[in-house]
């Protein structure tokens, strides 16, 4: 196992602290081992007021930035159920990982806790109001990675888009395959170009990271279901 | 706007107003509370009374925690033979209507609603027995300390913070401990600050916290605190463990460099606050003016 980011540049490290003292002062930083946590809260601003605080406390994984950081909220306001939007293991379930993965600013804890996760706390501080989360939300389990996939690879069928998502983890894209929509053309007889502008967008490891993600929770939901017959 | 008038418009945005609306749901739950446990424990008449910041004056918008004491009398064994009798029993009595959180010496309540509608009440109920006729010292059960049981005195807690003079200044500070998410018990924080401040109530807002925060910062050790409900047998030498204290210096090193660095602002921000309609309407428009649009999800099942 390589070593964890903030061993291999610990200056990424002490440039994280300093963002964190500028731009979110009451999260504080602390490393334990391979995990780096940030505990603390953070506010919720808009037009100079604050509308909302919560406790958080982030980890940071190993693999960060392949992975994106897990949420937790301390303080004790967020119930831990899926109408809530959590992990069965707790956390928040902020946002489907590859979501952010494939955005332009992924490598950067910032933009993470300025992006997704204040979206997620915005949302959360309206659904308290029994308002509906302006910017929506995914269904649970293998239903909204389908349709977060769907809406990286441009498809609500979930064959269309698994198959996508193959395509997209391989090194080279081959003419001759099938082309993923179904026609029976080749690839290169239909959406080739689609496939190629896709690459641009959806690296292949996130492309990976999807697909394990998506086999993962479809064959855990098949053995629930088998289970409850 | 000088640091006083920022701190003290800090203060006042932390005010829970007698008739806020969050103030007077506690006060709600808590005559169901009281009723339910008359009720059920009718023959042991327990003194019933709140506790916590809510009688030291300390209450703060961001942490409005309500403590309610249940304490029994020294003679009566309806309620429970052992303290931890006590406290199983007033856990089940109130398991009726709440959803239970057990801590170490009290009992958090939840609502037993719909998941959709399931919330926190901010409510702790301390269950404890006094330990004689004169109704003041209680001891209270520890379910997670090497002493079973814990010697308090209400009134002299919420004396020693009342006649502290530097109230105020408790408030500043446990909104720092709030947003900071240090976690120790705030009690100890209270007498920490009260130490630090004796004989500095003359001074300005703004000089007491940085007295405070530069007091921790200098002291490479826990500093040690007396416990004025039993100054001898209660040892809070473990609330400040060298873990919690090396958080609590490098939060204090960090604040007084902003403070150096930057103005007063920059610890505990701004002070504007909305009223619910605007607040919603707010909230909706950050949410539309968001550059990054994201949506959450669960990994459940359906």
């Amino acid at each position: 196992m390589s070593a964890p980011w903030h061993k291999k540049d610990p200056s990424q490290l002490s440039r994280l602290k300093e963002d964190l003292e500028k731009k979110y002062p009451d999260l504080y930083l602390t490393v334990e081992g391979d995990l780096v946590y940030l505990r603390g809260t953070i506010p919720i601003l808009h037009d100079d007021a604050e509308l909302d605080r919560f406790q958080v406390e982030v980890m940071i994984q190993p693999d960060f930035t392949k992975n994106i950081a897990r949420v937790r909220e301390t303080g004790d306001r967020i119930h831990h159920t899926a109408y809530w939007h959590t992990y069965i293991q707790g956390g928040l379930c902020i946002t489907v990982p590859e979501d952010w993965l494939i955005d332009a600013n992924y490598t950067s804890l910032i933009a993470f806790l300025d992006g997704p996760v204040r979206n997620y706390f915005l949302g959360h501080a309206l659904a308290e109001c029994e308002i509906k989360r302006p910017m929506g939300e995914r269904q649970h389990g293998s239903k909204g990675l389908y349709e977060a996939y769907g809406d990286m690879v441009g498809s609500s069928q979930p064959e269309v888009i698994e198959k996508n998502l193959e395509y997209l983890t391989k090194k080279k894209i081959k003419g001759h395959w099938d082309c993923p929509c179904g026609s029976g053309k080749r690839l290169r007889d239909c959406h080739r170009s689609d496939i190629i502008n896709l690459q641009k967008k959806i690296p292949r490891w996130v492309a990976e990271s999807a697909l394990k993600r998506l086999r993962e929770h479809k064959q855990r939901e098949h053995l629930c279901a088998k289970q409850s017959l | 706007m000088t640091n006083n008038e920022y701190l003290t418009e800090v203060l006042e945005s932390q005010k829970l107003a007698d008739d806020s609306k969050e103030l007077k749901e506690l006060q709600e739950h808590r005559a169901d509370v009281e009723k339910l446990l008359r009720e059920h424990f009718e023959d042991s008449s327990p003194t019933i009374r709140y506790g916590g910041s809510k009688a030291k004056g300390t209450l703060i918008k961001e942490s409005y925690d309500l403590d309610i004491i249940c304490y029994f009398p020294n003679d009566d064994t309806s309620a429970g033979d052992s303290l931890e009798d006590i406290y199983n029993n007033v856990h089940k009595a109130l398991e009726k209507e709440y959803y239970v959180t057990p801590t170490n010496s009290s009992l958090r309540l939840k609502s037993k609603e719909t998941e959709a509608l399931a919330r926190d009440f901010h409510i702790d109920v301390v269950p404890g027995r006094f330990t004689d006729e004169s109704k003041t010292d209680c001891f209270i059960h520890q379910a997670e300390a090497d002493k079973e049981r814990h010697k308090t005195n209400l009134d002299i807690h919420i004396d020693h913070v009342k006649d502290s003079g530097v109230i105020d200044a408790i408030r500043l500070l446990k909104l720092w401990k709030v947003r900071k998410s240090l976690q120790f018990k705030q009690f100890v924080w209270e007498l920490l600050i009260i130490q630090l401040l004796e004989g500095k109530k003359s001074k300005s807002l703004d000089d007491q916290l940085s007295h405070v925060w530069t007091e921790i910062r200098d002291s490479q050790e826990p500093i040690k605190v007396e416990d004025p409900a039993n100054p001898n047998g209660n040892d809070l030498s473990k609330i400040f463990d060298s873990g919690i204290w090396q958080l609590l210096s490098s939060s204090a090193v960090a604040t007084l460099r902003a403070i150096e660095s930057s103005v007063w602002e920059s610890v505990f921000g701004t002070t504007k606050r909305l009223g619910n309609v605007e607040r919603i309407a707010a909230l909706t428009q950050a949410a539309a003016s968001a550059t990054i649009r994201t949506k959450p999800w669960s990994d459940r099942m359906e």
